[in-house]
């Protein structure tokens, strides 16, 4: 494991003990997957929630592989998610994220990255409950 | 004194030898002398493909047991860093620095599943 040497409390927290590790059946409709990428430090997250027929999020899950705040974001992320309606996690800013975590300006882009698969996942719900684009998809 | 300025020196050229001697690092620095940065935006939906299979391969590496599979899967990567680096390299031969720039951050996803699988194979 990196060494947990400069990283705050609230990410070492994260860390060792990841709130909601794994995933949804991304084949279901009323699931949503965002899958994103850091090509400039090679970190992979993936998110995905759950939403029911009112709208909201009742459940979230997420894996990243990259760096400790990388996976202190997304955890951060899904535990957020969880009880907001689509329109209300899509207002997450990665700012709130790096606030609430403490991350130093060198590790502002790990919040960004989670705010990018919120909305990333977000946006395949979305797009899998338009019934237009559902039919162009089994075309 | 000259001491002070051999040692700059040594550890100037340590630093650019394996700079260079690297693909990934030496693709970045050929990126950076001409005038081009690294890429720097979230991949997201135009790369899910890609982006699915180093998931794929990550999850297989954090699951790996035995040594049969971790060898597997060095050879994989192995394999894909180095049709990467052919790509890079006619990419920067034809001056398309905007693929090699995509090409370089593919590139990095692969060398931090090079790291972690180094991890892995030291017994701890």
């Amino acid at each position: 494991a990196p060494a947990a040497v400069g990283y705050h409390k609230k990410v070492v927290d994260h860390y060792e003990n990841p709130r909601n590790v794994g995933s949804l059946d991304r084949n279901a409709k009323n699931v949503g997957t965002g899958l994103v990428g850091a090509p400039a430090c090679g970190d992979v997250m993936k998110l995905q929630v759950e939403v029911d027929e009112n709208g909201k999020i009742v459940d979230a899950r997420f894996k990243t592989f990259g760096c400790g705040s990388a996976i202190a974001s997304s955890s951060l992320a899904t535990e957020w998610v969880k009880g907001k309606t689509v329109d209300e996690a899509l207002k997450i800013k990665n700012t709130d994220i790096a606030k609430e975590l403490c991350l130093p300006p060198v590790k502002l882009h790990c919040s960004m990255l989670a705010e990018d698969a919120i909305k990333a996942a977000l946006a395949d719900y979305k797009l899998k409950q338009d019934p237009n684009k559902e039919s162009e998809k089994k075309a | 004194k000259e001491q002070y300025y051999s040692e700059q020196h040594s550890s100037l050229i340590n630093k650019a030898y394996q700079t260079l001697l690297n693909p990934l690092s030496r693709g970045l620095y050929l990126l950076e002398l001409s005038g081009v940065e690294p890429a720097q935006e979230t991949d997201c939906d135009a790369d899910s493909a890609f982006l699915m299979e180093i998931m794929e391969i990550n999850e297989k590496l954090a699951e790996s047991k035995n040594g049969g599979i971790i060898e597997e899967i060095e050879t994989l990567i192995k394999v894909k860093q180095e049709e990467l680096t052919r790509e890079l390299t006619a990419a920067f031969e034809r001056d398309d620095l905007q693929e090699a720039k995509k090409l370089l951050g593919k590139m990095k996803y692969f060398a931090n599943l090079e790291d972690k699988l180094k991890s892995k194979k030291i017994p701890s």
